[in-house]
């Protein structure tokens, strides 16, 4: 897992564990993940069901064209999204490598 | 106001200890015996003695985390709880200490079930021995009321920042009256730095709490466990400082008792201290020289003075009010620990109390009478005794 901060000894280290708002975001997540959404713009109807549910705020709501877009960053793949969806429009491929995320 | 004299039960005399600090927020949930301790306080807020906030919580486990969400947007607060609440608590215990939330909490130490019981041992709390916090044991109601204001100052202290237990015996302190010295409130309060924590929930520099850049879970823990030996220097200055300006001193984190030199020595903890005082001062009077070694803390541990104390006499006995099962008393693993490599001397476990069981002079002259036997053998009568085993089995001695 990667930081993006780098203490050198005790005193660098905050008093408490604590952070700046936002701080989990130092670490990268976009590796913890199996499956990704893809999403298929021309199944998607803006219901914004999968913005609702997605557990991690990360599907984000873009213009009135295209509702939605997803952070795969900090996507966990945990599929809620594509089951939700009454289209259809987001299917979960198994990632095949680093490369792939 | 001035300081004045009261006569009130241990319970009523951490309430009024608690008032003179007047923590920001309690939060808080009752069990026998603490019950009465937490009732007080509700009424000394419903009077106006007091301004805290006090919230009505669903479970030990609430009061602990409401107290948790307090001290994260900076305000003092205070719990107290006995046995199966505490066992409730566990999880947020480490919540508490991990953050390095100062709380201060009054347990009112009772025996676990089964087999149920209401009455007092120390079981609940050695067995939160590794929660991180802070734990005093103390004697009497006048020691958990001042304990409880030095304790403010010794968590709050910036290189410590440790939340701490005051630990009182069930009934024997809880629900016994005493006369009980209460400090004037401004003169707490003077005894009290400001609290002002600056890692904290603001929403003008949004934070998050409770968490750590991956990586640095062992770098978090050095700080606590330093945290934690801070607190040893801490309790000696400010124990000294609160007799300076309150007239009674508590020495620190262990109180030798008796003779210089006893021949034998009994280290013990909580209130049955006062008793074993007694003893101590029939058989010296009776020309035996006995020794008593009273633990304030047990964590931090005072290793050293300990080491330091016991080293010279002819056999040490600890009588505790628990036991771990599967080995012997927490508390006499951790005085023999610190005997390591001091000398040889013979040490015995006496484990008494359990779930309110009385503690007799008598059972206390015979832990005496086996030292004795020790010093002069130079061997152990046994490793583990339980004080006041009814049956004549020979299965109260292992
Ligand atoms: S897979 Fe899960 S985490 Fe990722 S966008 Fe969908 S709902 Fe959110
Ligand atoms: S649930 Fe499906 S249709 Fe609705 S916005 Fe999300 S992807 Fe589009």
């Amino acid at each position: 897992m990667k930081t993006k901060e780098k203490p050198e000894k005790l005193s660098d280290l905050t008093k408490t564990p604590s952070g700046k708002a936002g701080s989990f975001k130092l670490t990268d997540v976009s590796g913890w993940k199996t499956f990704k959404p893809v999403l298929d713009e021309d199944k998607c109807i803006n219901c914004l069901q999968c913005w609702v549910y997605c557990p991690h705020g990360v599907i984000e709501r873009t213009s009135d064209d295209q509702a939605i877009s997803i952070d795969l960053q900090e996507c966990k793949g945990c599929g809620i999204c594509a089951d939700v969806c009454p289209t259809d429009a987001i299917e979960m491929n198994k990632i095949r490598g680093v490369d792939d995320e | 106001m001035m300081s004045k004299e009261v006569f009130v039960s241990g319970n009523t005399a951490v309430a009024t200890g608690v008032s003179l600090v007047e923590p920001g927020v309690i939060a808080a949930y009752p069990i026998t015996p603490q019950s009465p301790a937490v009732e007080k306080i509700s009424e000394f807020i419903a009077d106006g003695e007091m301004k805290s906030e006090y919230i009505e919580v669903e479970s030990e486990y609430s009061a602990m985390s409401a107290c948790i969400g307090a001290e994260a947007v900076g305000a003092r607060a205070f719990t107290a709880t006995s046995s199966q609440g505490l066992a409730l608590m566990h999880e947020m215990l480490h919540f508490a200490s991990g953050q390095r939330l100062p709380i201060v909490m009054a347990v009112a130490n009772r025996t676990l079930a089964p087999p149920w019981g209401i009455l007092n041992d120390e079981r609940d709390t050695i067995a939160q021995r590794d929660t991180g916090w802070l734990q005093f044991y103390v004697e009497s109601a006048q020691e958990a009321l001042d304990t409880i204001v030095q304790a403010y100052r010794l968590s709050e202290q910036e290189d410590i920042l440790t939340p701490t237990m005051v630990c009182y015996d069930g009934y024997i302190i809880s629900h016994a009256y005493e006369k009980v010295v209460v400090p004037d409130k401004d003169e707490v309060q003077s005894f009290i730095p400001e609290y002002e924590p600056d890692e904290i929930l603001n929403v003008e520099d949004p934070k998050t709490l409770g968490y750590a850049p991956s990586g640095y879970n062992t770098e978090y823990r050095v700080k606590q466990q330093l945290g934690t030996e801070t607190a040893k220097g801490a309790i000696g200055d400010i124990t000294e400082d609160y007799a300076d300006q309150f007239g009674r001193d508590y020495v620190g984190m262990v109180e030798e008792y008796g003779p210089e030199n006893p021949d034998v020595t009994l280290v013990t903890l909580g209130s049955v201290t006062g008793t074993v005082r007694d003893v101590v001062d029939k058989l010296n009077d009776q020309g035996r020289e006995v020794g008593l070694v009273k633990l304030r803390t047990l964590r931090p541990f005072p290793y050293e003075q300990l080491a330091d104390i016991l080293k010279g006499t002819g056999a040490v006995g600890v009588l505790e009010k628990d036991i771990s099962f599967g080995y012997e008393g927490a508390v006499f693993s951790e005085v023999r620990s610190a005997l390591q490599g001091t000398n040889n001397v013979p040490s015995m476990n006496f484990i008494a109390g359990l779930g309110g069981r009385d503690i007799t002079m008598e059972n206390i002259e015979n832990v005496y009478e086996k030292l004795f036997t020790m010093a002069e053998t130079g061997e152990s009568e046994g490793r583990i005794e339980f004080v006041g085993y009814r049956f004549s089995d020979g299965k109260g001695i292992i």
